[in-house]
């Protein structure tokens, strides 16, 4: 009798679900995606770290005042509109009834709140620089604030999307430590449970101020081996994966189940000839510089060793703002490196010591050797100094990494030329390894020119300068590969951020 | 006996300070961990003062006392990722490494004792081949390769096992398996020779003379002699466990210290690996030390003066 009862509930229990599920099958989601990222994310809490790992987390549960669309521009996102007063005044309204996961509303003192924190030297964000242009954040009332700047800043809508609203009362409430393992955000998911270096549980806001997510539960599965990522992929124990390496593709598109689409990202690679401004080495001589840019075959290296997988490229990343189709990298001419090296007064060529790391690069070690090759050729005679990628910015940051190094960097997300000029080619920034005052005055400009048009034009010229002063090698833009389960419907981001909200099963 | 428990103890609490101090030194001659923490666009001002929060600014000796102030009390500060004490972290760490090491450990001295055994008693058969290519085998065999070959076979041709994490007794097998045949080709081996040793003596010769039976002979005459120097080798493979643990976690994605530990090193997290270390080496010391204990109780012949 007991027994039946049981079954007579459980009966009723399925027949409710079904139910449920047959009338709200449009808007309640359902189903569960696997994500997988190499490395644990270090902390929930979005303001405590730089890393790619907690970033790929941080964005299902937290929203910013801007998005990214999937075009890549940024667009208003927890804000509703902005104004531009002046230069270095910016009016932000907000969404109303947007709520965090606990309840608590979102409004401007969740903004200044967020921002605050960011900046206050307490907090130890390593996320400051994305904020250090602001002065003070001023609440207008519930629904608006003002943001004073110090400078005029074009970038700061850029800026701004990088950081995440917290919410107030909770994080005063609970404390730092405990929201860094139990993070509460306005984003399209609820954070469930995070078993350290195996997995993180989310589930689906139903609340959420876009729209309901199609995906009920999203989980992100850390997998530190290459091998395994792919053959957890092909197994079906998880649906998406990133950084698929050029040799594994075919097997992945063998399986009828799966598919494999590659993405142009951010990230790109240079050799810097660091030495450029020292009077003692033969780099400091423009023709020098180009004699190895001309001696380099970069295309081949991208369709012979890296599969592919990249695109030639000058100063900036195609797709960086301010990029100039028009600076082309340098051809292929031997012949006229040689030329170049004999008026230099080089025609024996001379050593040269290049420092690498391969991190984040397809076949690094392939890719420096063929620039041995290359460089060799024409006389240079080049010795390859490996760096384990720990530590390996200190080691440039100290003017260890000289006459010649190798980088590669993903502008932390920021869609704009700005992120390679500053860093690299204002004189006074740690890796800015060549500069001149032109050049110190045209970066100057640009960085607080608010017409995009004229600011185009700055980046252009300085585009033009950098490529006729060779201070780099100038090598190529990174594409990704990622594996997925075929039945996904989503479209590949170049920022390198993905997101379960933007993921559904195809119908 | 206590006289012996004692010198050993005082030498173990030298080890373990020697160790302490050895990766304090190797930690801070390579690198700085601030670097890697602050985007590229950060101001050396924004560096420095990241630094000084941290403590990294001051003398190297004052954080080198300051260190092993707080290594006494079992604190080995936050994670420079995270601030998350380090010994939390690691102690988080413990059960998913103790489970797969234990797993690992019994399957190695099952089979290992056992095919070692089948292997001396049946000397220069055909058996006795096979146990020695299973040894030459499972010794030769890279512990990444062995691991991956599972995978594929096991999860994505015959979809019978989950390919990575950790969970229930089925995402254990394939670990387990990997971290055994690391240490069976030792325990067979020596289980073989040592038994093939003891058969030839004369009590046994006494026993096969009274008409008993082989089970008993193996059990009640060999098998307790033949104990002690398995224990030893069990009990020094403590550290190989360890040691292939890093290479299976990592490839299996199973959540242990060795995991772990392979994360804070390519993040440069000092603290957790100072932790790791330290606790790692202390307790293969420890369990060392315990192995010396047992081996008196196993064996009332052995004094200790």
């Amino acid at each position: 009798m007991k027994k039946m009862w049981k079954t007579l509930l459980i009966a009723l229990f399925l027949g409710f679900i079904w139910g449920w599920l047959i009338t709200d099958s449009h808007s309640a989601p359902f189903g569960k995606v696997t994500f997988v990222i190499d490395s644990d994310a270090p902390t929930m809490d979005p303001h405590k770290h730089a890393e790619r790992s907690g970033v790929t987390v941080n964005w299902q549960i937290f929203d910013s005042i801007m998005f990214r669309n999937n075009d890549m521009k940024v667009v208003p996102g927890l804000a509703e509109s902005y104004k531009i007063i002046t230069p270095t005044l910016i009016q932000i309204n907000l969404r109303k009834n947007v709520q965090f996961h606990n309840g608590e509303p979102f409004n401007a003192r969740a903004v200044k709140f967020s921002l605050e924190r960011v900046l206050d030297p307490k907090t130890k964000s390593p996320r400051v620089p994305s904020v250090n242009w602001l002065k003070s954040v001023e609440i207008v009332d519930d629904y608006t604030v003002k943001l004073n700047l110090i400078n005029p800043h074009p970038l700061w809508m850029e800026d701004l999307h990088n950081l995440a609203m917290v919410p107030p009362k909770y994080l005063q409430e609970k404390g730092d430590s405990y929201f860094a393992e139990n993070p509460v955000g306005t984003g399209p998911y609820k954070f469930v449970k995070w078993t350290r270096g195996q997995e993180i549980q989310l589930v689906a806001n139903p609340k959420y101020f876009k729209g309901v997510p199609r995906i009920e539960n999203g989980i992100i599965k850390i997998i530190p081996d290459a091998s395994t990522k792919v053959a957890a992929l092909l197994s079906g124990a998880v649906d998406l994966i990133r950084g698929v390496s050029p040799e594994e593709i075919p097997v992945i598109k063998a399986n009828p189940n799966l598919r494999v689409s590659t993405v142009p990202i951010l990230r790109f690679q240079w050799f810097y000839l660091s030495d450029a401004l020292n009077p003692e080495s033969p780099l400091y001589k423009k023709k020098v510089r180009q004699a190895i840019n001309y001696a380099v075959n970069v295309q081949e290296i991208v369709d012979n060793i890296v599969g592919g997988l990249g695109t030639p490229t000058v100063v900036l990343n195609p797709m960086h703002f301010g990029f100039d189709p028009a600076v082309k990298p340098y051809p292929y001419d031997p012949e006229k490196a040689k030329a170049l090296l004999k008026e230099a007064g080089y025609a024996q060529g001379f050593d040269m010591t290049i420092h690498y790391t391969t991190a984040n690069m397809i076949k690094g070690d392939e890719v420096c050797q063929a620039i041995q090759a290359y460089l060799g050729r024409v006389g240079i005679k080049v010795k390859l100094q490996k760096w384990s990628p720990t530590g390996y910015m200190d080691i440039i940051k100290g003017g260890r990494a000289k006459p010649c190094f190798g980088l590669n960097w993903g502008s932390f997300g920021v869609f704009d030329g700005d992120a390679i000029l500053t860093p690299f080619f204002r004189s006074g920034q740690q890796y800015a390894f060549f500069h001149t005052p032109e050049l110190d005055k045209i970066i100057d400009a640009q960085r607080q020119e608010m017409d995009p048009e004229k600011r185009k034009e700055l980046m252009s010229k300085a585009q033009q300068i950098i490529r006729e002063e060779a201070p780099w090698i100038f090598m190529y833009a990174f594409k990704t590969v990622e594996g997925a389960n075929a039945k996904l419907d989503y479209k590949s981001r170049s920022d390198e951020i993905f997101s379960f909200y933007e993921i559904g099963f195809k119908k | 006996m206590g006289k012996y428990l004692l010198r050993n103890l005082v030498q173990l609490i030298l080890v373990c300070f020697g160790v302490a101090s050895l990766v304090f030194m190797l930690v801070f001659i390579s690198g700085d961990p601030v670097m890697l923490m602050v985007p590229m666009t950060a101001t050396p001002e924004e560096i420095q003062n990241l630094r000084v929060a941290m403590g990294l600014d001051k003398p190297l000796w004052v954080q080198y006392l300051m260190y092993m102030s707080r290594l006494i009390r079992g604190d080995f500060g936050n994670s420079i990722r995270i601030e998350i004490p380090a010994i939390r972290l690691f102690l988080e760490r413990v059960p998913a490494t103790l489970e797969l090491g234990v797993a690992g450990m019994v399957l190695a001295t099952i089979i290992g004792v056992s095919v070692g055994i089948i292997s001396a008693m049946r000397r220069d058969t055909w058996i006795d081949a096979i146990g020695r290519i299973l040894a030459l085998g499972s010794q030769s065999m890279p512990v990444f390769w062995l691991a991956l070959m599972l995978i594929i076979i096991f999860s994505v041709y015959l979809k019978l096992l989950p390919p990575f994490g950790r969970g229930g007794i089925k995402e254990l097998i394939m670990p387990a398996i990997t971290l055994a045949t690391y240490n069976i080709p030792l325990i067979l081996r020596l289980t073989r020779s040592t038994f093939f040793d003891i058969i030839h003596q004369d009590y046994i010769r006494t026993a096969r003379a009274k008409g008993l039976p082989d089970w008993v002979i193996v059990y009640q005459h060999i098998l307790r002699n033949a104990a002690i120097p398995i224990i030893t080798v069990t009990g020094m493979n403590f550290g190989r466990i360890l040691g292939g643990a890093i290479i299976t976690e990592t490839v299996f994605a199973w959540p242990g210290v060795g995991l772990l530990t392979v994360d804070a090193i390519f993040t440069a997290d000092y603290p957790v690996i100072m932790a790791s270390t330290v606790i790692l080496v202390v307790s293969v010391v420890v369990v060392n030390f315990l192995t010396d204990i047992v081996y008196a109780i196993l064996d009332p012949r052995i004094k200790y003066g």
